[in-house]
C-alpha cells in the first residue's frame, strides 16, 4: 500500500504543471485509475505553484506536493509521469512511500481513482446579462443537474472522498453562485443538493476575499470578482465519504442554475472496486492550459 | 509557578489536541480503503423547513422559523 507521494519538479517551461501528466495503474489493469495534468492532481489546478496544506494533499516550499491518500494494490502499482511539453525536464525527484504486507490485503480493499476535468469554458447564457442578480441569471432554474460541471463520474461500487478544483473567470462577479449535486446509484434528481459553490467549500458569502486552507478544506488561491481572476479550492471528505453501489456522478453548477461560463478545472479522487469506467480522454495539452475565452456577459476580457 | 504551571497546562494541551488530531487523521485515512456499507444524506437551508422552539418565550414567539424556501436552486 502506497502511503505517500511526494514530487518535485525542475523545469523553465510555464505551465509545466499542466502540461506534465501523471498516471497510475494498479495490479496490471489496461487503463490507468489515476489521470490527471501533475499539478491538477496535487491541487494547483492554474499551472501555478502556491502553498497550501490539507490532509491528503499538500504544496511547499520550494515546488514540493506530497499525496497521503492510501493507494492499494495487491502486486503490482505502475506511476508514469509524461511530458507533453516541449522542453525537457530538468529534473523529477521523488519519495513513494509504501507498505509491504506478510498477508494479502483484504479482497474487497478499494483502489484509489482520481479523475481529471475541464469545461474551458464552461457553456452558460449566451447574451447581454448585466450582473449575477440581473433576472436572466437569477431567475433561472435547474432541478436535474443536466448541464451542471461534471467532476466525476463513476460505475460500480466506492466512495467518493473530495475534489479539488481551479476556476479563472471569464466573466466579472463572484463566480461561485452554483450549487453542489451528487447522484447516487442512477438517482434522476440530486441525492444530496448543496447550497452554492463556497459552501460546498465549507467558507461562507464568496469566503470574504480571503483566502484559507484547512485539513479538509479550503480556498487557498481567491481572486478578485471580476473577469481573468483566479481561484482554487478544495473539499476532502474523509469523515463522510459518499458511497455507491452501482454508479455515481459529482457535479457543480458553473454560476446559478449554469448561467455563467467560467474556466473550470478539477481532479475528483474516489475508491471503488474494479474495474473502472473508461475515463474521458484527456484534453490535448494546449486546450488544458487556462486562457481567457471570448463569452460575452459582463467583463469579457476577451471581445 | 503559575506561570510555569500555565505553560505546561498549554503544552500538555497543544501536544494531547495535536496527537488526537494525527489520530483523527489517521484513522479517515486508513478507512479510505474500505467499503461503507451506509447511505450518504444531507439536509439544507435549500430544501428543508427549519423551525426551532425558544423556551422561555410568549407562545406567539416560541415557534422561529428560520427558512420556508423549497424551490432547488
Amino acid at each position: 500500500m502506497i502511503t505517500h507521494i511526494w514530487f518535485t519538479f525542475s523545469s523553465d517551461e510555464m505551465y509545466h504543471l499542466k502540461k506534465l501528466v501523471i498516471r497510475m495503474y494498479w495490479d496490471g489493469e489496461a487503463t490507468p485509475s489515476v489521470e490527471a495534468p501533475i499539478g491538477d492532481f496535487f491541487g494547483l489546478g492554474l499551472g501555478e505553484y502556491f502553498n497550501f496544506e490539507s490532509l491528503p494533499l499538500s504544496a511547499a516550499p520550494n515546488h514540493g506536493v506530497n499525496a497521503f491518500f492510501p493507494m492499494p494494490f495487491q502486486k503490482h502499482a505502475r506511476i508514469t509521469i509524461e511530458n507533453a511539453g516541449k522542453m525537457k525536464l530538468d529534473a523529477l525527484y521523488y519519495n513513494i512511500d509504501y507498505q509491504s504486507y506478510a498477508k494479502p490485503l483484504p479482497a474487497d480493499t478499494l483502489y484509489f481513482h482520481a479523475q481529471y476535468r475541464q469545461a474551458s469554458p464552461a457553456k452558460g447564457l449566451a447574451g447581454d446579462w448585466k450582473d449575477n442578480g440581473d433576472p436572466l441569471q437569477n431567475d433561472r432554474k435547474n432541478l436535474t443537474g443536466e448541464e451542471n460541471y461534471v467532476w466525476m463520474e463513476a460505475t460500480g461500487r466506492g466512495h467518493f472522498v473530495g475534489v479539488t478544483m481551479s476556476v479563472l473567470q471569464n466573466q466579472d462577479y463572484w463566480w461561485g453562485e452554483g450549487d453542489d449535486m451528487f447522484f447516487v446509484d442512477g438517482a434522476k434528481l440530486p441525492s444530496i443538493n448543496g447550497t452554492g459553490s463556497e459552501d460546498y467549500f465549507l467558507g461562507a458569502y464568496d469566503f470574504g476575499g480571503k483566502p484559507f486552507s484547512y485539513a479538509l478544506y479550503g480556498a487557498p488561491v481567491v481572486g478578485e470578482e471580476k473577469a481573468g481572476s483566479r481561484s482554487s479550492v478544495y473539499r476532502f471528505h474523509l469523515d463522510s465519504p459518499i458511497p455507491f453501489t452501482k454508479s455515481f456522478k459529482a457535479t457543480i453548477e458553473h454560476g446559478h442554475a449554469n448561467g455563467r461560463s467560467d474556466n473550470f478545472f478539477s481532479v475528483a479522487y474516489w475508491y471503488q472496486a474494479e474495474p473502472h469506467a473508461q475515463f474521458p480522454a484527456l484534453p490535448p495539452v494546449e486546450d488544458r492550459l487556462p486562457r481567457l475565452h471570448s463569452v460575452g456577459g459582463p467583463g469579457n476580457a476577451v471581445k | 509557578m503559575r506561570m510555569l504551571q500555565r505553560s505546561v497546562q498549554v503544552l500538555l494541551f497543544t501536544l494531547l489536541s495535536g496527537a488526537a488530531l494525527v489520530g483523527q487523521s489517521r484513522e479517515w485515512l486508513n478507512s479510505l480503503t474500505e467499503p461503507h456499507d451506509y447511505v450518504q444524506k444531507r439536509v439544507s437551508s435549500l430544501t428543508v423547513r427549519v423551525e426551532m422552539t425558544i423556551s422561555g418565550r410568549s407562545p406567539q414567539e416560541k415557534r422561529l422559523q428560520l427558512w420556508t424556501r423549497r424551490d432547488p436552486e
